[in-house]
């Protein structure tokens, strides 16, 4: 059970006949094709898949960030697919983290300020003082290495340092599910290594579901599960 | 801390795009500064006329007329000293006077003792002043002295005296205080003044009784009163109300004008906060996506850009105050001795909190459009840049952003015209040009993608292909850059008309002097002198009469029953009689000869009547027509005439013009005085001559034409200092707001230009590309907004001025060229950077 979520609700992901279409032309684009999929509890997952294979647009529905054309995606207890928009951002807000292949922090605020914003957003944060939230996020940074840059905007970072920061982003409100996209993507071989090393700590500490999807098979390799995906459909690979 | 969560995040942001922020604030702090200043100016200048009135008049009435005013008028004015009014006189006439600076045209105010009723006189030496009511003296402003090269002591020739400057006096009523378009005020007694013999029959003086009421009655009520006792007396009774309204009628069509050009600079600023916004929110769209895979919802992040839209509107507008206080004091400095009175700038709460709220609502309502955008960003355009673009817009908050823009337009326009109808044709004018200037961007667009030649050098195919491929930015510049042409092009070809209404035309074949009232017996003698200076005249006859009837109905009658303007019936008309019309007349209706005379005017003729052509004006307000009867009253005898012609005449050029033309010889006999208008000479043989034409007649009238073109164009030149500093403003605004434009397609630039680098494209090939698209941008948009300007321009004109607009071609042939030049250099300013760029660093960054 993970410390950030609400007691009792587990983050076990479900996708049952998930398809999605892009309409180009007038015509109808599939991407995904009668996915069905269980992501248990605090499980590290991976999805492999060439280029243009339908990973990223699955990530995005299993995050709640798009709707399916048809089928349900459930996290926990809830049904993303039945939600609003707003519902699901209030349901990311408070469940879900993210780390990003190009690190997407927020250039106009500082490396401190970037980790707060998902607390500031939650309701968990919304028990906190901005004292607390400061200090947990500042905490979060050392944590990452990088307590004497917490002042530093993105641009003032190199990238391994840009995405040790979108780390202590993604764990500060102890998300039950962490999607992360090529982590690694942006990133050469050794500082790559270094960032999956604290990403594998901070989520063996957070016990977070984490999905991610990479083309790095040597860190799918370390997941407990891998899934491959080409076409829009889902093959498993291997589980540990 | 979720609540504020908004309010967090527009603070943080403001930290992003200090340059988008200060496009957005400098463009509406630019139109709330128009706005907001030139409104302040016309209630400066209102209530400045206003308030001095009185000391604009030299008292509560003035009875004035163009004869001496008649034993029953000094009648009336007896009484009225009677009942303990006080009274003052004057009398006022143009005449040159010879000075050691050479001849200079003056205005000779003669003066009773009871004159000034209004303000204390202080001269310079005390006393001298009083020297005017007891001795041949005069006094004048200091400026004036030192303009005519006198001296306290010195004499002057003054028709057949010598006067001695007595000193220099300020201090005196406006209405003869002031420089009056015919010269700088002097000032001397009414005995001095006939003394000199200066005052003829016939004479152009001016004759006015200023009157002071018991603080206990009514001016208006006494004026009344007093229209009615001298009803057929030919004189005008005015009451400083009254003359303070019809100053502030002259002035406001010139105060609407400049508040239409602060409704535009205002929108002009409102365009550029849009483009400004649009840039801004393309720029956030990475940051937005992840705030909302973060969790934040639709609309806090729409609130939060929406905040920093309202404070950088509020900010902006405060900014635009302060310009406008700036602007407001700074005009009556430009327009110093163009005003009849003194607008005494003052800070005005309430003007400056509603400019401070229609800046901040006009700047929300123009960022609003974009900033909807910001809810449609989906979190996962985090994931694929490629999902904002086809992301759905929703149609119904953009139509209430619209309606609401639409509708402030509106409301705006009929604010600043003063009157619903005029107001909803300028808002529909305008949203006009907008349409126009937006489907000329569509049509560049695809005339270009359809006639684009395949086989066209790579600089121009690429530079022209800008103009069409997605993501371009055609639409946002053209507009921007048209509108803020327009509004340029509106102000010079407003400026180019004014400047044509109230210049002369140095070619018009003016005369350098004109005479006034040589008298008959003169006659011979003024043109053998004239032959002898080498400037041979023919004298043009002047024979004052009153209009006595129309179509046998007496005109006051006529005047009772409202049919006929009071001033018609009252006003003595200087006739005259020729041969021929002049080259400042069109013939309208009628026959100039008599040979080709209607049925009815030649039974007219044969009745005894005589011929007399009209000056439209004239006849529209008499409503006669060729063929009806009118009878003059020409110094007691009446004259039965019948309108043979109707002529319209071009009252601009500075030739004697006539309401009424009879027949050559036709008023032989009667009282006559004569004008001569002596041809172009050179400067000092035009010197000479005045000096001659002073001793030898002293009482005509002499009017050195180059000394009224110089006052003219002086006043004209600053009317046209303000459009000048106004179309500097605009031009400001302009660049701000093109400025704003052009920053939306950076983006595209910045990859593009790395791209063509990469597959390697020199540095020359990209800038080349960059500058065909400029140019042509600049090109179209700047010719479409300055022909539609000029259009607008003449329209203004007419409609506030009733002044023909001219379009002046040269110049805004010349602001074309320099709106393209300015067009590159904005384009370069913004794009310069990011060519400079190394390719990699930027592929990188864009991912």
């Amino acid at each position: 059970m993970n410390p950030g979520t609400e007691p009792g609700s587990e983050m076990r992901i479900e996708l049952e006949g998930v398809e999605k279409e892009y309409r180009s032309g007038g015509q109808a684009l599939p991407v995904l094709q009668g996915v069905d999929l269980v992501v248990e509890e605090e499980s590290v997952t991976s999805i492999l898949g060439p280029s243009g294979s339908g990973k990223t647009t699955l990530l995005g529905i299993m995050a709640g960030l798009d709707r399916p054309t048809r089928g349900t995606v459930r996290i926990g207890d809830t049904d993303l697919t039945a939600l609003t928009e707003d519902g699901r951002a209030g349901f990311r807000a408070a469940h879900v983290g993210f780390v990003f292949q190009t690190f997407h922090l927020l250039p106009s605020l500082t490396a401190l300020e970037n980790v707060q914003v998902p607390l500031e957003l939650s309701p968990a944060g919304g028990q906190l003082t901005a004292r607390e939230i400061r200090e947990r996020a500042r905490a979060l940074l050392a944590r990452v290495g990088l307590e004497e840059r917490t002042h530093h905007y993105p641009s003032q970072l190199s990238g391994g340092e840009q995405q040790r920061v979108a780390l202590a982003r993604a764990f500060v409100t102890r998300p039950g599910v962490l999607f992360a996209d090529e982590p690694t993507g942006n990133l050469d071989r050794e500082t790559g290594a270094r960032i999956v090393a604290l990403l594998e700590e901070l989520n063996r500490d957070a016990r977070t579901t984490l999905v991610l999807v990479t083309h790095d098979l040597s860190l799918a390799e370390r997941t407990d599960r891998v899934l491959h995906i080409e076409g829009g459909r889902i093959r498993e690979e291997a589980r540990r | 801390m979720i609540r504020f969560f908004a309010t967090r995040l527009a603070a943080r942001e403001s930290r992003a795009g200090f340059r988008r922020i200060g496009v957005f604030m400098g463009a509406i702090a630019l139109g709330v500064g128009a706005l907001t200043g030139l409104h302040g100016f016309q209630q400066d200048a209102a209530e400045g006329v206003r308030a001095e009135a009185r000391e604009l008049l030299g008292g509560d009435l003035r009875i004035q007329s163009g004869a001496a005013l008649s034993d029953s008028v000094q009648a009336v004015l007896g009484d009225l000293r009677d009942r303990g009014f006080q009274v003052a006189e004057a009398v006022s006439l143009a005449s040159a006077l010879p000075a050691p600076s050479g001849s200079r045209l003056l205005q000779l105010n003669a003066v009773d003792d009871a004159y000034p009723l209004t303000g204390i006189p202080e001269s310079v030496p005390a006393g001298a002043w009083q020297r005017v009511r007891d001795e041949a003296a005069v006094v004048a402003d200091a400026r004036v002295l030192e303009q005519l090269g006198v001296a306290v002591g010195d004499s002057l020739r003054l028709g057949q005296l010598r006067v001695v400057v007595a000193g220099s006096v300020s201090g005196l009523p406006v209405d003869l205080g002031v420089q009056s378009i015919v010269g700088p005020p002097l000032f001397l007694s009414l005995s001095t003044l006939e003394g000199s013999g200066l005052l003829g029959f016939g004479s152009l003086a001016q004759f006015r009784a200023f009157v002071q009421v018991p603080g206990a009655v009514d001016p208006e009520a006494e004026a009344r009163s007093l229209r009615e006792i001298l009803r057929g007396e030919g004189v005008n009774v005015q009451t400083a109300r009254a003359e303070a309204e019809s100053l502030a009628e002259g002035f406001r069509s010139l105060a609407r004008f400049l508040g239409l050009v602060g409704l535009m600079a205002l929108l002009l600023g409102g365009i550029g906060v849009a483009s400004a916004v649009h840039v801004y929110v393309r720029e956030r769209i990475p940051a937005i996506a992840v705030l909302r895979c973060l969790g934040a919802r639709q609309s806090t992040v729409f609130r939060a850009y929406l905040l920093q839209a309202l404070a950088l509107g509020a900010l902006g507008s405060l900014l635009g105050v302060l310009l406008g206080v700036g602007l407001q004091f700074g005009l009556p400095r430009v327009l110093a001795g163009f005003l009849p009175f003194d607008p005494s700038p003052r800070i005005r709460p309430l003007t400056l909190a509603a400019g401070l709220a229609v800046g901040s609502w006009v700047a929300l309502l123009f960022a609003l459009l974009p900033l909807l955008r910001v809810r449609e960003i989906p979190p996962l355009a985090a994931l694929r840049v490629e999902v904002e673009g086809g992301a759905p817009r929703r149609i119904l908050p953009r139509l209430l952003a619209g309606a609401a823009l639409v509708g402030t337009l509106f409301l705006l326009s009929v604010a600043q015209v003063g009157g619903v109808v005029p107001g909803i044709l300028f808002a529909l004018a305008l949203s006009g040009v907008l349409g126009l200037l937006a489907g000329l961007s569509r049509g560049i667009a695809g005339v270009t993608r359809r006639l684009l030649p395949a086989g066209a050098p790579f600089v121009l195919r690429q530079g022209l292909s800008g103009l069409f491929r997605p993501g371009n930015q055609t639409g946002a510049v053209l507009t921007a850059m048209g509108f803020g042409a327009f509004l340029i092009g509106s102000l010079l070809v407003a400026e180019a008309g004014l400047r044509a209404g109230l210049t002369l035309d140095p070619d018009g074949g003016e005369p350098s002097l004109v005479l006034f009232d040589v008298q008959t017996d003169q006659r011979e003698g003024v043109e053998e002198l004239l032959a002898g200076a080498g400037a041979p005249t023919e004298l043009i006859p002047v024979v004052p009469a009153r209009l006595s009837a129309v179509q046998g109905i007496p005109v006051g009658t006529l005047v009772a029953e409202g049919v006929v303007p009071g001033w018609m019936g009252r006003r003595v008309y200087r006739n005259t009689w020729r041969a021929d019309l002049s080259d400042t007349e069109r013939l309208v209706a009628g026959s100039w000869d008599a040979s080709g005379d209607g049925d009815a005017v030649r039974a007219a003729v044969e009745a005894g009547a005589l011929r007399v052509s009209l000056e439209l004006d004239v006849a529209e307000s008499l409503g006669v027509e060729v063929g009806d009867a009118l009878a003059w009253d020409v110094q007691g005898r009446i004259i039965p005439a019948v309108v043979s012609s109707i002529r319209e005449v071009n009252w601009a050029s500075l030739r004697p013009n006539f309401y009424a033309v009879f027949d050559a010889g036709a008023l032989d006999g009667a009282p006559t005085t004569w004008i001569g208008l002596v041809p172009r000479l050179a400067p000092d043989a035009v010197g000479r001559l005045q000096d001659t034409l002073r001793v030898q007649v002293p009482n005509v009238s002499v009017l050195d034409v180059s000394a009224v073109r110089e006052t003219v164009e002086r006043v004209s030149g600053q009317v046209l200092r303000v459009l000048r500093a106004l179309a500097g403003f605009a031009t400001a605004g302009g660049f701000l707001v093109l400025f704003a434009a052009l920053l939306t397609g950076r983006f595209r630039r910045r990859r593009e230009s790395a791209l063509l680098k990469t597959l390697g494209a020199r540095a020359p090939t990209v800038r080349g590309v960059l500058l065909v698209e400029y140019a042509v941008l600049g090109g179209v948009g700047a010719a479409a907004g300055l022909l539609l300007g000029a259009g607008g321009g003449i329209v203004l004109l007419a409609r506030l001025f009733e002044s023909t607009g001219l379009v002046p071609w040269g110049t805004l042939a010349a602001t074309w060229m320099g709106l393209v030049v300015l067009t590159v250099a904005a384009g370069w300013s913004v794009s310069g950077p990011v060519l400079r760029e190394p390719p990699l660093v930027v592929l990188r960054d864009e991912g």
